[in-house]
């Protein structure tokens, strides 16, 4: 192990490591807003529309990433270069797949802890004249949120891994990267176990964030 | 007696409430003047809460007439956009205190006062903190403005809750068992700050098995059992003199 | 209320950090002016010595010279595309790129979905062993464990040879490994790809036999562009003649790879 190699090769691999951030951030966007909204059209009072959103979250988490991934980028790339203006490159499918994946996991974290919270607060919400929708915007959402925290922690740290799905579309993120460079230098181990680190890197920084986010919340266990 | 108006404030007709095939309430029928302070008594089951609740629209419920005011509410099986549109304004009026408190545990126990009528009512926010801060004084809790609703007594929190109903100037406040979760010791300061309240002229609804608060400050008695209003009466009668089996029996078990 | 606020700001950066890292990606190839228009080539970018990334992490080979060449013939500046290898088709057939120069066997079965050109260089499947293995060639392996890579003609090769256990791999490297960890008895992949590598990673790796069968390479692309073959077929003999492909040929294995091997 040359303490040389390792550090020319780390610099190869941060380009990678910067799409696989990328990717992360992009689908973690993406999905969040995708997430609250489906929780919220799924407890709306609209059945007809609460039970398309409950399709929408069964299907993507009851078919594989993978797949999805592969539908988005050689099916739908043709509709969306039509529909949209941007042109579906491998980078653009990948945020695409992840997020709209990610958004139905997230949105059942969503909805359970809105579930969680006990009726008495609606009901003292809407006893002071609240609508519903101002009832769950400033008193029920808010709480909602503080419980979601740690199983949000979860889905970001494991959608980090996940990013590297999408090299079968050719994403350069950094598992991509690393496989060229192990082509290249014959070194599979040494490289691998710098990717290693590299994810380990951005799982423990989006945990701390977590943390710190967690710690925000002083008025309840 | 004093400061009772004539005109019913509340008016509650005809009201029926089934779950299944458990009818909970029937067919019941009262009024409430302005400045009354009413106790609702019973035994468990009777319907007692259901009935405040259907009051404020919390509890669907089947058949009846609620009136606040000049707004009327009527019950049924799908509500119209202009029926819960008078339910909303009914609510405005009408101020609800719980047994479990069900204060925002992420606000300050002073946001907790200010939410609604900075929200709803849309007042300007020094006008609503100033009314905020007057009436926490008053039910004794000034200084405890910035803190959170899970480092307050049970008797604070009743308080706190109490206040927040009372800054959007209800025209009628319910009270549902707000003593029931208490332990004993705290009982005490949410009576006292309830007969305040009655003494002001407040008009009262109150659920209760606090017989003495039902003999001493309310005016008026309603027993209920089994879904309906069994007896009602000024209280002092009800409680010397009641007329039904059932009332004698049920003064008898608490007043012993 | 502070607290409601914060998780919407950290939303609303997350996504335009994400839409700053597409801009950029896609405006990469915008800022290079260019009179040409572009055409673009696909290889996997993990089979040295034909398209690898070198030690400044360049994509070089010699599928990468003669795609440049190619390009330069038809009158297109290059762009080049790295994907795992079997993913290349079903890009080439979604229209994410044009040709395929990633030394792609061809085979009845590819010809059923791509169009192939005319050879652009010939190899063979060549089985490596240890050196120290007794293994001489295709008939010693029933009974044998043998790596080949995902996707290509050498794992269905391997998987016709009765009573051989067959371990998939993502790429070449990976099976070195697997053949220090005595995994594998042995490996098969392209007999030139192999004798660089070995060479490279220092590894007592020796080909056994003669070559399984032979390879033949040529370049893919989609079925409905006949005067794409025509003109990559045009270019690709005016290479052979006028001497060009016989240098890109000689500056990485030393002879002329369009013929097999003497």
């Amino acid at each position: 192990m040359e303490l040389s190699f390792l550090i020319r090769e780390s610099g190869f691999l941060l380009h990678g490591m910067l799409i696989t951030t990328g990717l992360t951030l992009g689908a973690l966007g993406i999905g969040t807003l995708l997430a609250a909204l489906l929780a919220v059209l799924r407890l709306g009072g609209n059945k007809f529309i609460a039970h398309i959103a409950g399709g929408y979250v069964e299907f993507m988490r009851g078919t594989p990433l993978l797949v999805q991934l592969f539908i988005i980028y050689f099916g739908l790339s043709p509709f969306f270069a039509r529909v949209t203006a941007i042109e579906m490159t491998p980078l653009v499918a990948g945020i695409l797949g992840l997020g709209l994946n990610a958004g139905a996991y997230i949105s059942e974290i969503f909805r359970g802890a809105i579930q969680s919270i006990p009726a008495g607060q609606m009901e003292a919400a809407r006893s002071l004249g609240m609508s519903s929708a101002l009832a769950m915007r400033r008193i029920v959402w808010p709480q909602a949120l503080r419980h979601a925290v740690p199983a949000l922690g979860s889905s970001f740290a494991a959608l980090i891994k996940d990013t590297s799905l999408v090299m079968v579309i050719g994403v350069p993120e950094l598992l991509l990267a690393t496989k060229q460079r192990v082509s290249a230098t014959y070194e599979p181990m040494q490289l691998y176990l710098l990717a290693g680190m590299f994810y380990f890197a951005l799982t423990a920084l989006v945990t701390y964030a977590v943390r710190k986010w967690e710690n925000q919340y002083r008025w309840t266990v | 007696m004093d400061g009772i108006t004539d005109t019913p404030l509340l008016q509650v007709s005809g009201l029926t409430m089934q779950f299944g095939d458990n009818i909970v309430l029937e067919d019941v029928s009262f009024d409430v003047r302005g400045g009354e302070v009413v106790s609702v008594i019973g035994p468990s089951g009777a319907g007692k809460s259901t009935l405040l609740r259907c009051i404020n629209g919390l509890q669907p419920f089947r058949k009846g007439t609620i009136r606040v005011g000049d707004i009327e509410f009527h019950g049924g099986k799908r509500l119209s956009r202009e029926e819960q549109h008078r339910m909303n304004l009914i609510r405005r009026r009408v101020g609800m205190v719980f047994q479990h408190f069900n204060l925002f545990p992420h606000m300050t126990v002073l946001a907790n006062v200010m939410e609604a009528p900075i929200h709803v009512l849309d007042r300007p926010h020094k006008q609503v903190e100033a009314q905020a801060r007057e009436l926490l004084q008053r039910v004794g809790l000034e200084g405890y403005e910035d803190s959170f609703p899970i480092s307050l007594s049970g008797g604070q929190k009743q308080r706190v809750a109490i206040v927040r109903a009372l800054a959007m100037d209800p025209e009628i406040m319910l009270f549902d068992e707000v003593t029931s979760a208490l332990d004993p010791e705290l009982v005490g300061e949410v009576l006292g700050v309830m007969t305040d309240l009655a003494a002001k002229g407040m008009t009262m609804l109150v659920v209760t098995h606090e017989m003495g608060f039902a003999r001493e400050v309310s005016s008026r008695v309603l027993f209920m059992a089994d879904g309906g209003i069994l007896e009602q009466n000024d209280s002092a009668r009800f409680f010397s003199e009641p007329h039904t089996e059932r009332a004698k029996v049920f003064i008898e078990q608490v007043l012993h | 209320m502070n607290t409601r606020l914060v998780p919407l700001l950290v939303i609303a950066v997350f996504v335009t950090v994400a839409i700053v890292v597409l801009a950029g990606y896609q405006n990469k190839d915008r800022n290079a002016p260019s009179t040409q228009p572009s055409i673009k080539i696909a290889m996997s970018g993990q089979y040295p010595p034909f398209n690898y990334f070198d030690n400044t992490n360049e994509l070089v080979g010699f599928d990468v010279d003669i795609s440049k060449e190619v390009a330069r013939r038809l009158g297109c500046e290059p762009k080049l595309i790295t994907a795992d290898f079997d993913g290349l088709i079903a890009g080439l057939l979604a229209g994410k790129y044009d040709l395929i120069i990633g030394s792609m066997a061809i085979t009845e079965e590819r010809k059923k979905a791509v169009n192939f050109s005319t050879p652009y260089y010939i190899s063979g499947a060549q089985l490596f062993v240890h050196r120290s293995s007794n293994i001489s060639g295709g008939k010693d392996l029933p009974g044998k464990v043998v790596g080949v890579t995902l996707g290509t003609t050498y794992e269905e090769a391997v998987r016709k040879i009765k009573g051989t256990k067959v371990n998939p791999y993502t790429g070449v490297p990976d099976m070195y490994l697997e053949m220090d960890n005595k995994h594998i008895d042995g490996f098969v992949t392209d007999r030139l790809v192999g004798l660089y590598g070995i060479t490279q990673a220092k590894r007592d790796f020796v080909p056994a036999g003669e070559p399984l069968y032979k390879e033949i390479i040529g370049i893919a692309m989609r079925q409905n562009e006949p005067e794409l073959l025509n003109d990559v077929n045009e270019a690709l003999a005016a290479m052979k003649e006028d001497g060009v492909y016989t240098q890109i040929s000689t500056k990485w294995f030393g002879r002329d790879i369009s013929a097999a091997e003497e």
